[in-house]
């Protein structure tokens, strides 16, 4: 009796306790903006999305993005990028003039904000991992996550 | 035993973690929280909406600059800018409201012998041929020449330390030059000393070379818990003939304070907002606690109401500071954002009006004082067509 019983409590610790994911929009919400958005850049062998908002914790955002462009993960087609709550979109273009990054097929501009304005409010980027086509983790990219970085290595 | 069990499950399913339900698809305005004021009183003078200045932008040069100066002599009128992490001070003639041009274009390098330490942190354009430009990191100031070419550099901090500000330039805390001396306001103290800020008005006098720390004890009660950023000092010059002052505002104070650095004498004047309760102005924490992190920070300074920046227009006898409203983190994760007024006295800080800023239109840091009043960055235009920065000229009727 008491072995049946653990079981469930044990459950009960473990699915009950998930990341929170405060201010930020749903796994089925964003799985549907990202299909829609990139269509058939979109696949099984996409591994992770990047969505950095342009205004929001300035040093999070730059110290990120100084990473991706020295790093050349833009170069990298299994990874989408979405940029959006775009304050200054002329800015954006300049910053990112060289090697035409915003024209790939990876790349996204959300310029007219719509993944902002369906509630994706946050102060940080957010790094999401797929496998198969699903979410298996969403992290912000935040001073005090360590765990991102090594992920973005790792793609 | 098994009633034991029971309650064990029973007090498990109840205790834990709850998923963090968040839909948000779209703002339910209806249940949107409204802080709602009484007007204290009746204003005699409406704010209007008036004249334009078009200033045409390059393909490099795009909207936001942390620090505009508008600067006058005889028929001249310029306007000049710094466009955010460009090095690049923008001279504008703005002599013809709708034919405005760019007279020249000062690019600082990072480095060699006209560098000013790396990234420059906001500028004071004294005249043509004397420009003053603060190091970001606030350590010196470049006196540069039009032409780029650095003249002097002024230590004015040997390096960072947490029991004082650091300078930080901007519109409404701008470089003042004063007797021969620099006043910058800048960043509150990491550190407390014998239990008081150390002065968020920083002095640097360049015959002395000294620097020096004004005012740690104001405005009343700052040194009572942990404020933040809410202490931040913004100020801007108050000169009748050849009497300068600064007029100092700070955030979490109805008052309004005139300063003589010369005598040192303090003055305080209310200026209280009509709209915004700025009684309910509180410290994040009343031991020194700080927030945790960048969202524990934002939730606070957000939840207080706080006044911004101040500007004094003495050819048109006006005193103008800004106010937001506060806002809780539920609305903001609707894309709520709080109401900012914009309050309107004479130089006798007999207030005139008060109203509601635009703040989908209007980027209120980015504001000057001309011969004609006010000018405010009108952001929408610049968003239909990224070639030129517009401001729009607020003025009392």
């Amino acid at each position: 009796m008491i072995r049946i019983l653990v079981i469930p409590i044990c459950l009960l610790f473990f699915l009950s306790c998930k990341e929170k994911n405060e201010a930020s929009v749903t796994d089925v919400f964003l799985l549907d903006y990202l299909e829609n958005t990139f269509k058939e850049n979109f696949t099984a062998q996409t591994k992770a999305a990047i969505i950095i908002p342009n205004v929001g914790c300035s040093s999070c955002i730059s110290q990120l993005e100084s990473y991706l462009l020295s790093n050349g993960i833009f170069d990298n087609k299994f990874v989408l990028f979405v940029f959006t709550n775009i304050d200054d979109l002329k800015l954006l273009k300049l910053r990112y003039s060289k090697n035409s990054i915003l024209q790939r097929n990876n790349v996204f501009v959300d310029k007219e904000n719509k993944l902002f304005n369906k509630g994706f409010i946050s102060f940080y980027p957010e790094f999401i991992l797929f496998s198969n086509k699903k979410i298996i983790r969403r992290l912000f990219v935040d001073p005090k996550n360590n765990d991102v970085y090594p992920l973005i290595d790792n793609l | 035993m098994k009633r034991i069990l029971s309650i064990l499950i029973f007090v498990l399913m109840f205790c834990s973690c709850n998923q963090v339900k968040k839909q948000n698809n779209s703002a339910d305005v209806s249940k949107v929280e409204r802080m709602q004021y009484d007007v204290l009183s009746v204003f005699s003078k409406k704010i209007t909406i008036g004249d334009e200045i078009r200033i045409p932008l390059d393909a490099e040069t795009t909207f936001y600059t942390e620090t505009v100066q508008f600067y006058s002599k005889k028929d001249q009128q310029l306007l000049i800018t710094m466009p955010l992490s460009s090095n690049t001070i923008n001279v504008y003639d703005i002599s013809k409201k709708n034919n405005c041009n760019q007279v020249n274009k000062i690019k600082i390098p990072l480095e060699g012998p006209n560098s000013v330490d790396g990234e420059i942190g906001g500028f004071l354009y004294h005249n043509r041929d004397s420009i003053f430009v603060l190091s970001k990191f606030g350590f010196k100031v470049g006196l540069i020449n039009n032409e780029g070419e650095v003249l002097h550099k002024y230590q004015i901090q040997q390096e960072y330390s947490p029991n004082y500000t650091v300078p930080i330039v901007s519109t409404f805390s701008p470089i003042s030059f004063i007797d021969n001396a620099f006043y910058f306001s800048g960043t509150v103290p990491e550190k407390k000393i014998n239990g008081k800020f150390s002065g968020l008005l920083m002095k640097y006098d360049i015959e002395e070379k000294k620097t020096s720390y004004l005012l740690n004890n104001f405005p009343d009660g700052i040194n009572a818990g942990y404020w933040e950023r809410m202490v931040r000092l913004f100020y801007d010059v108050y000169s009748l003939g050849n009497n300068n002052q600064l007029l100092l505002s700070y955030m979490i104070s109805d008052s309004l304070y005139l300063f003589n650095p010369k005598s040192q004498q303090l003055n305080s004047m209310m200026f209280k907002s009509s709209y915004v309760s700025t009684g309910e102005i509180k410290p994040f924490s009343k031991s020194y606690k700080k927030p945790k992190d960048y969202v524990e920070r934002a939730k606070y300074t957000m939840a207080q109401p706080k006044y911004l920046g101040v500007k004094v227009d003495v050819l048109n006898n006006r005193i103008y500071r800004f106010v937001i409203n506060k806002n809780s983190y539920a609305n903001f994760t609707k894309g709520i954002f709080p109401d900012i007024y914009l309050i309107v006295s004479d130089l006798n800080f007999n207030i005139l009006a008060e109203e509601k800023i635009d703040r989908e239109k209007y980027k209120i840091d980015m504001c000057f004082v001309s011969n004609e009043g006010l000018y405010i960055a009108n952001k929408q235009k610049y968003d239909q067509d990224d070639n030129f920065l517009v401001f729009d000229l607020f003025s009392i009727e």
